[in-house]
């Protein structure tokens, strides 16, 4: 199972899919390329901390989990 | 309404029971009132005793016989305020004020400090006869005596009338109460976002601190929660205002977390974004944060 948690006003919101399901997958892509075309940043994590995660441009149906960090900006 | 024949722009209160008047000095003694009923300004004299300028009123011209009048000396002029409204957003009073030069006082003129913190009036603002000062949604404002000084300048400090958060419905209340629900809730799933990556342990000690290190490829931070980030150089802390677009819209937590991924993986990015607003010197030891 794939698990997309997006930084949110409710914490985070998670989007999940089944890679073998192309339907769930195409939704999870469309909201990946929508937030990365806001300006997200994503990363592929796993449980060995954020270090370890690794910085991605594409949509991936295997990452596992894709954690979507809102843009930051210079206050 | 005439107001009197001075020429510099002080100010004037009255309402249909009392009016108060002072100079531009707001010394004591060119300060007076006069307990009587009076049913507009246009009476007020303007006379010069010794080297003050001041005011009075005419009495014959109010009709009043009394030919000794008792002055009564504010400083500063005190004019209660009782007229609050309240539509559950905004509180607005109305005031009243003259200035010698016309009927109007305007910004450039005008002044409003509330427990001693000045309110800015908007460009243009205008405080006429019946002026208006306007508190913002969720603004805190408490207020006891309405007063002016000299110079164009009044004050309010405190009243006993409290409104808009502090008298709000039930309704707005219940409202308000869900929100900061919804907002901590957020913030407890950001804290366990950031376990994720930095264990219980670690996260009880940002829990405590509000703080959290961070090393990036080039330098190390200290990222606090809800504060500037801090970049250790050599010799020096600098400060660096880098933080999540519409970061209201956003628990503080996840701010963290999103400063930590960021200068672990995009970390010129960062350098480049922030804005420098500060340095301090290096201390002998670094506060505690978590993942130190």
């Amino acid at each position: 199972m794939g698990v997309m948690k997006i930084m949110s006003d409710e914490g985070d919101t998670k989007i999940s899919w089944n890679p073998s399901v192309d339907k769930e997958v195409a939704i999870a892509k469309d909201k990946f390329d929508e937030l990365l075309k806001k300006g997200f940043a994503a990363f592929r994590v796993d449980d060995k901390g954020s270090k370890a995660a690794r910085k991605v441009k594409e949509f991936l149906p295997f990452a596992g989990t894709l954690l979507l960090v809102a843009p930051l900006q210079g206050g | 309404m005439t107001t009197g024949g001075a020429t510099n722009s002080d100010l004037y209160f009255c309402n249909t029971t009392t009016y108060v008047a002072a100079n531009s000095s707001g010394t004591a003694d060119a300060v007076y009132a006069r307990s009587a009923t009076v049913s507009d300004c246009s009476s007020v004299t303007v006379a010069t005793c010794g080297t003050h300028t001041t005011w009075g009123v005419d009495c014959a011209a109010i009709g009043d016989t009394t030919t000794d009048v008792s002055y009564h000396v504010y400083y500063p002029n005190k004019y209660r305020q009782t007229n609050f409204d309240c539509d559950g957003s905004s509180v607005t009073t109305t005031v009243t004020a003259w200035a010698t030069t016309g009927t109007v006082v305007t910004s450039e003129q005008a002044r409003v400090i509330i427990n001693g913190i000045e309110l800015p009036l908007a460009d243009g603002a205008i405080i006429e006869e019946h002026g208006t000062i306007t508190v913002a949604p969720d603004g805190h404002l408490t207020f006891r005596d309405f007063y002016f000084r000299g110079s164009g300048e009044f004050e309010i400090n405190e009243s006993t009338w409290r409104q808009g958060r502090y008298e709000e419905s039930e309704e707005q209340k219940k409202a308000r109460e869900f929100r900061e629900s919804l907002r901590n809730a957020a913030e407890i799933k950001a804290k366990d976002l950031l376990k994720d990556f930095i264990g219980k342990k670690e996260l009880e000690v940002y829990n405590e601190t509000g703080r959290l290190y961070v090393k990036g490829k080039k330098n190390e931070y200290i990222v606090r929660k809800d504060r500037t980030v801090q970049l250790i150089e050599k010799d020096k802390i600098v400060d660096l205002c880098i933080h999540l677009k519409n970061r209201a819209n956003f628990p503080a937590t996840d701010n963290v977390v999103a400063l930590k991924f960021m200068i672990e993986h995009e970390e010129d990015k960062v350098l480049k974004l922030a804005n420098r607003v500060g340095t301090e010197s290096l201390p002998e030891e670094l506060p505690l944060a978590a993942c130190m």
